[in-house]
């Protein structure tokens, strides 16, 4: 029975993979910026974006418009629920919701950013999604369907609420993962932006041994929060011999604010025996 | 007459003008305009000599590049996994490929027009789904064959993320579907199909 199972297996992967006649979709549509930062004006203001063609075959691209963020490892999430489409409404407004490219062809998309009353921050997000003239509407027998789209995230901010905007990060954990020879470290530090704007955030990791000895320090890569958002730094130590135990203030900072010192000793006989790695959210901080 | 006053030979004469232009006048009027000509290039030449002798002309460029993305090639537009799938035998499509350029870190995020990411009856003649139709399911995504397998929702989720900029030449990335029916799903008359639409999501990160 169980050569018979794999016998058929293997018809219908050899039979799916014949069946397969579609060829990828090859259109190339080039939009710049991919990513626009605007700060609206009392009175509003406006934006362009580039939509270019540079493939051999017309394409119509059709816009629309969602909300976006990110998720603790930065990864970008475009939302575009009923819900995130009538927030994202009363952000941007689309000069055109679909354009007609020919190959070669240029042309540009202005958007309209009001201003909203009350808002410090926002961020929308466009999506183009890119359709072959050619294209066919319906095709019998076509379980999966597929639309491509590019996403376009928008970060607004205010004029008249500049004063309002309040970056405000904690760190949340601090966790270290030991190296298979002992002598190397990862170091993991989870900051959450508590503030209504986002920024750029910079960090770094002290270092001390168990007698209090400074190893040094660890620069946390830069990188943007978003606000009511979580994103994880790492960075990577080596040590001539294992420290024991290691002791991390980690403190991630900004233009004009500075987080909390976040205080972690991690010792590792207690955390080989919790699964290789330690976990310093619930620590008490010097905050 | 009073514009010719200053060229004309006689300037009592009803035909000056012509006298100007020819003969004598014509002489006269050439004289001067070379020497206005040769004034004109002496001036010239003298400052732009004089330019170069007291300072170093320089010119400052400046140049920026907007970040950009471009899908080279995405998954064909309609996908048939398979017209006579058996239950229990997993269906696993060909390695589908996204090519995408750009000049920031990007990723790619897939949702499905259903909420589990079940396959639904579809009326083809209606263009609809078919309500409380028959589902399989759900399609599920990996990047290689050996998984781990995460079906597709309405919620997004990240296939690629966090990529480097991929420089002029681009960068493929391939992953698979894979749906497995059972005995629930049943063959669906003429007309109908089982449907799921994936959006493929392209973007630069925050």
């Amino acid at each position: 029975m169980k050569r018979r199972r794999w016998f058929q297996v293997v018809v219908v992967l050899v039979a799916v993979f014949i069946g397969l006649t579609m060829n990828a979709v090859a259109v190339s549509v080039v939009i710049s910026p991919a990513r626009l930062e605007v700060e609206v004006e009392p009175g509003g203001s406006k934006a362009w974006l580039t939509l270019f063609n540079r493939g051999e075959q017309p394409v119509e691209l059709r816009f629309s418009t969602g909300m976006g963020g990110h998720e603790e490892d930065g990864a970008p999430l475009y939302f575009d629920d009923p819900q995130a489409m009538k927030q994202s409404a009363a952000l941007v407004r689309l000069g055109s919701s679909r354009v007609t490219l020919g190959p070669g062809a240029m042309r540009s998309l202005s958007l309209e950013l009001p201003a909203v009353p009350g808002a410090v921050a926002a961020y929308p997000v466009i999506f183009a999604e890119v359709h072959p003239l050619d294209e066919k509407e319906s095709l019998p027998s076509s379980m999966v369907r597929s639309v491509t789209r590019l996403a376009i995230p928008l970060l607004l901010t205010y004029t008249s609420t500049r004063e309002e905007r309040r970056p405000d990060f904690v760190v949340e954990s601090v966790r270290v993962f030991p190296g298979e020879d002992g002598h190397d470290f990862e170091v993991d530090v989870t900051v959450r932006n508590v503030g209504n704007v986002h920024d750029w955030v910079r960090g770094r990791v002290r270092l001390t041994g168990s007698d209090g000895d400074d190893l040094g320090q660890l620069l946390l890569p830069e990188q943007r929060v978003l606000p009511g958002a979580v994103r994880t730094f790492r960075a990577r130590a080596s040590f001539p011999a294992e420290p024991e135990p290691l002791r991390v203030v980690a403190e991630v900072y900004g233009d004009g604010w500075r987080s909390a010192p976040f205080p972690y000793t991690w010792a590792a006989g207690a955390e080989l025996a919790r699964g290789g790695f330690s976990d310093g959210a619930g620590e008490e901080t010097s905050r | 007459m009073s514009d010719f006053k200053g060229f004309a030979i006689k300037s009592n004469c009803t035909r000056c003008r012509w006298i100007w232009w020819s003969g004598r006048g014509a002489t006269r009027a050439w004289t001067t305009a070379m020497f206005t000509l040769f004034l004109a290039f002496f001036a010239v030449g003298t400052s732009v000599a004089w330019a170069a002798s007291v300072e170093t002309g320089q010119t400052t460029v400046t140049f920026s590049i907007a970040e950009a993305i471009e899908v080279v090639s995405w998954p064909p537009a309609v996908l048939s996994l398979g017209n006579d799938a058996i239950p229990g035998v997993p269906v696993v499509s060909t390695i589908l490929n996204i090519s995408v350029k750009a000049n920031a870190p990007w990723g790619v995020q897939v949702t499905s027009d259903s909420n589990d990411g079940t396959l639904r009856e579809y009326d083809t003649n209606a263009r609809e789904y078919v309500a409380d139709g028959r589902r399989v399911g759900p399609l599920e995504w990996a990047t290689n064959m050996g998984g781990p397998w995460t079906p597709v929702s309405a919620s997004p989720t990240a296939i690629f993320s966090n990529q480097p900029p991929t420089g002029e030449d681009g960068v493929t990335r391939g992953f698979l579907l894979r749906v497995t029916p059972d005995f629930d799903a049943t063959a669906l008359p003429p007309g109908r199909e089982y449907r799921i639409v994936l959006t493929y999501t392209a973007g630069v990160g925050y």
